[in-house]
């Protein structure tokens, strides 16, 4: 396997001077895996996220991009590598959803360039398609429902053309679903573009089903890296969540049973 | 979907070609448009001529570029602060400028360079409030908003209690306050009509910035854009609109806060448009408020038609907008 394309060394940061959210995490991610991070509410999943998408700089440590510092890019430049999904992005009023999608171009449009030029029109055509938007483009993103929304914003990421694509929670406000087709379409975008996918869940039996590894994420700290199964074990799930738990084989794979808190 | 902005907004254009050439005519001498077009031309009557090139057409011009001016600034800050209240003086131009020209007046000194003073005032007051809302490496829309609001309530009652010690010359003062095109000339609209048009040339690009800016900062800055960069020069390309159409006309409102709504109300969303729409927009309904402001017996400022006729107008908009979808 080649180098990392992302990683962190020695890592610590949040949102106040002297009070890192997140602390010491090294963190090696590898081109085309789909790395999930998993870990009770404020773990610091989310702040990991972003400060592995430079929206926060680190306190301590760096944040390597092929190799190359993540506050040497320009954000220009990083913004054509890397794209966030934040939890809850917000619509912008009155846009139709090719209008919406047609943002991700940002990066690659100087300032004065009034249209899209040909090559971007021909991503925003494909990140469309590819999430089954093109009936819905001339729509307003308001009139859509939650599932179809969340589609028009990872289309948005997709048309950024990224080589990576963080999501933070992006199947908290879906149902089943909306849920599993959502991941079923990031898989098949990790498989067919060789996207690097760095997705925070909630959902311990979607991080067990979808992805090549798993970071659990105790106080800030790492606790654990590597095959989900392996991460995902029940002595580590007593130990984060607090929870007794059963894994049973099933049809898709090993599944969490949680029994009850302790 | 792409021809109807473009069509829309050449439509617009024309009919402001249309209002200009009524608001021409109608006046308490009224011309005809052949009038008009000869006293254009410099020839026929010479009081067509005189009505016409001394008094009406700087009036109608100073007009159309204080509105294009506040309409522009007002969807900027709408943007930028992604806060449909917003407005051009939100970050205190009003109270500034308001402030600034208020001293000469009440004192009765230097009455030639209160549209120096305002521009000066409107500046460094949004400079100030910049100032107050910067912290290290960021600039918060909410401090940004507060900083305005508290600078301008600060400024504004300085200002009351200067209007409240200057007994006879409160009327002059209040003339400006609420803004006027009254007797407002050619020398006006040269000071003004070139950092006005630099200002439209250069808000025009910021639309696709502020369509962004509408997915929230996390996205907007995923996407490439440095939020602090990107709130100073938007703020600033809008303080530079407003400072000018200040300068000559006092502090007219609503039209700003209105006009980005108007454009909404007739379809356009997207800042990549409403931006050009809004500065068309604000020219057609200044040189309307301020034709049927010098239409009466008496002659009212602008200011107080804008709000008189443009509320009522723009809540029954709003109504039967909602009620018919």
């Amino acid at each position: 396997m080649s180098g990392p394309i992302l990683a962190a060394v020695g890592v610590s940061g949040g949102y106040q001077p002297r009070q890192p959210v997140v602390q010491g995490i090294d963190l090696e991610i590898y081109p085309g895996e789909w790395l999930t991070l998993v870990g009770p509410n404020g773990s610091g999943k989310s702040t990991l996220l972003r400060l592995l998408s430079r929206l926060l700089v680190p306190s301590q440590g760096a944040v390597f991009l092929h190799g190359r510092r993540l506050g040497d890019y320009s954000a220009r430049e990083l913004a054509r590598h890397l794209a966030l999904l934040p939890q809850s992005p917000l619509l912008p009023a009155g846009l139709t959803v090719r209008e919406t999608v047609s943002l991700g171009r940002h990066p690659y449009q100087p300032w004065w360039q009034w249209d899209l030029d040909a090559a971007s029109q021909t991503q925003v055509n494909r990140a469309l398609a590819q999430m089954e938007l093109l009936p819905w483009q001339d729509r307003p993103v308001s009139e859509l429902s939650g599932g179809q929304r969340q589609r028009v914003f990872l289309a948005l990421a997709l048309a950024q053309d990224p080589k990576i694509l963080l999501l933070d929670e992006p199947t908290t406000f879906l149902d089943l679903h909306y849920q599993l087709s959502l991941l079923q379409q990031l898989r098949r975008l990790q498989q067919e573009q060789e996207l690097t996918l760095v997705v925070a869940l909630h959902d311990l039996n979607l991080a067990l089903r979808y992805s090549d590894r798993v970071g659990l994420l105790q106080q800030g700290r790492l606790r654990a890296m590597g095959d989900p199964q392996e991460v995902l074990k029940p002595a580590h799930l007593q130990e984060v969540f607090g929870i007794a738990a059963h894994v049973l084989d099933t049809p898709v794979g090993p599944q969490i049973v949680p029994l009850h808190p302790l | 979907m792409k021809a109807r902005p473009v069509a829309g907004l050449l439509g617009l254009t024309a009919l402001l070609g249309g209002i200009g050439l009524l608001a021409l005519r109608l006046g308490s001498v009224p011309l005809t448009t052949s009038q008009v077009v000869q006293a254009l031309l410099r020839q026929g009557e010479e009081l067509p001529q005189t009505i016409l090139w001394e008094l009406r057409l700087p009036r109608v011009l100073l007009g159309m570029a204080v509105g294009a001016a506040l309409g522009t600034a007002g969807a900027l800050m709408q943007g930028m602060l992604r806060n449909p209240l917003a407005d051009p003086y939100l970050l205190g131009i009003a109270a500034g400028a308001g402030l600034a020209a208020v001293i000469p007046i009440v004192q009765g000194v230097a009455l030639a360079w209160v549209p120096l003073v305002a521009w000066v005032g409107s500046v460094a007051t949004a400079l100030l409030v910049y100032a107050l809302a910067w912290q290290p490496g960021q600039l918060s829309v909410t401090r940004l908003i507060l900083a305005g609001v508290a600078v301008s309530a600060f400024l504004g009652s300085v200002t009351t209690i200067l209007l409240l010690f200057a007994d006879d010359r409160v009327q002059i003062a209040l003339n400006w306050l609420v803004g006027s095109l009254n007797a407002r000339g050619w020398e006006e609209v040269q000071a003004v009509a070139l950092p006005i048009v630099m200002g439209l040339l250069a808000a025009w690009p910021w639309g696709r910035t502020l369509d962004i800016l509408g997915l929230g900062d996390e996205r907007a800055m995923s996407l490439g854009l440095s939020l602090t960069k990107v709130r100073l020069a938007v703020g600033l390309t809008a303080t530079w609109l407003t400072a000018a159409a200040v300068s000559v006309s006092g502090l007219i409102g609503f039209v700003g806060l209105m006009v980005p709504h108007l454009v909404r109300l007739l379809g356009v969303q997207t800042y990549r448009w409403l931006i050009p729409w809004a500065a068309v927009m604000g020219a057609l309904v200044l040189t309307t408020a301020d034709t049927l402001a010098r239409l009466g017996r008496i002659e009212l400022p602008v200011g107080a038609m804008t709000a008189l006729m443009g509320a009522p107008f723009f809540i029954t908009l709003l109504y039967r907008r909602s009620g018919g979808a």
